[in-house]
């Protein structure tokens, strides 16, 4: 590998592009949702989500050694860890704030899921910079989808969740937030194991 | 033409080799990585790498550490500031040298 722009950024966006990070959290999101979906209240299968939050940390730390012991490590700049930090603890308190709202259905859309459209723009947008960067096209792609259903009631679609047998639009779009966090996550490991030859020479 | 030899030769051949490129390239990006991280990057096997990594060190261009984790010895490498000087200002060398051929044209 001789690309100084693709050295950089791989080196600089290293722990973003460990893509398999990702797939817990998305897991955990959905089958929690798809429980929250079908169980009858009260329930007395609390125990599944509980089970499932459990694996789904047991998956994560599982994932993160892999990485550790297959791929190596990289300590980011102090500069980029703490831009790291304040992005996702606003992520965290948007996403808190618009999972309320929701609850409360004071309006027809879905805010949960515009965060997490956001949260896929934002993705793409912070290495779109790079050539390298611009190919992760499909955090755009998804974000779009995202929003598109989240916005659907304003849009006349339909009760599209009806159809796919959910309760209601927001665990409708919580569903397909997981399905594409795990698929994102999938397509940027690829992307990472394509980037780091394994052969030595 | 003569500034593009001039600058050629400017070059410092120490970073211009595409092994130790990667590796000064890829720590100014960083604060510092592991060796395994290197090796993933470059493609190189753990003795060549090894043997790149010295000649920098020894250059004062990076710091090498070794220690345990786990019971399992893992190195990790930081680019010096001396190291931060000369890649920036080999890239930059580089830069110009490209524009420099782009107005050269074959006599």
């Amino acid at each position: 590998m001789a690309d100084r722009e693709e050295i950089q950024f791989l080196a600089v966006h290293y722990y973003q592009l460990q893509g398999l990070r990702a797939v817990p959290p998305g897991l955990t999101l959905l089958l929690v949702t798809l429980w929250a979906n079908f169980t009858s209240r009260p329930s007395k299968t609390i125990y599944i989500p509980l089970l499932v939050v459990a694996l789904g940390a047991a998956l994560y730390w599982f994932i993160d050694r892999t990485y550790k012991n297959r791929f190596g490590q990289v300590r980011p700049k102090q500069e980029d860890r703490l831009r790291e930090l304040l992005v996702q603890i606003l992520a965290a308190a948007l996403g808190l704030a618009a999972f309320w709202l929701d609850t409360r259905s004071l309006i027809p859309v879905s805010l949960i899921g515009l965060v997490f459209a956001g949260g896929f723009a934002y993705e793409f947008l912070r290495f779109a910079w790079s050539r390298k960067g611009s190919g992760r096209v499909y955090h755009l792609i998804f974000g779009a989808m995202i929003a598109l259903v989240s916005l659907s009631p304003l849009l006349r679609m339909g009760p599209w969740w009806k159809a796919v047998g959910m309760r209601g639009q927001m665990v409708g779009v919580i569903v397909i937030v997981g399905l594409l966090v795990v698929a994102a996550g999938v397509v940027d490991h690829l992307y990472l194991r394509r980037s780091l030859p394994v052969e030595g020479r | 033409m003569a500034d593009v030899f001039e600058e050629l030769s400017g070059l410092d051949r120490l970073i211009h080799e595409p092994a130790r490129l990667s590796i000064m390239t890829a720590l100014n990006a960083v604060a510092s990585a592991d060796f395994l991280f290197l090796q993933r990057l470059t493609g190189l096997t753990a003795g060549n790498l090894s043997s790149h990594l010295t000649k920098l060190e020894e250059a004062g261009l990076l710091t090498v550490e070794k220690h345990f984790v786990d019971k399992r010895p893992k190195t990790t490498v930081a680019i010096t500031k001396g190291g931060r000087g000369a890649i920036e200002s080999y890239w930059e060398g580089m830069e110009r040298l490209r524009e420099q051929a782009q107005d050269w044209e074959p006599g």
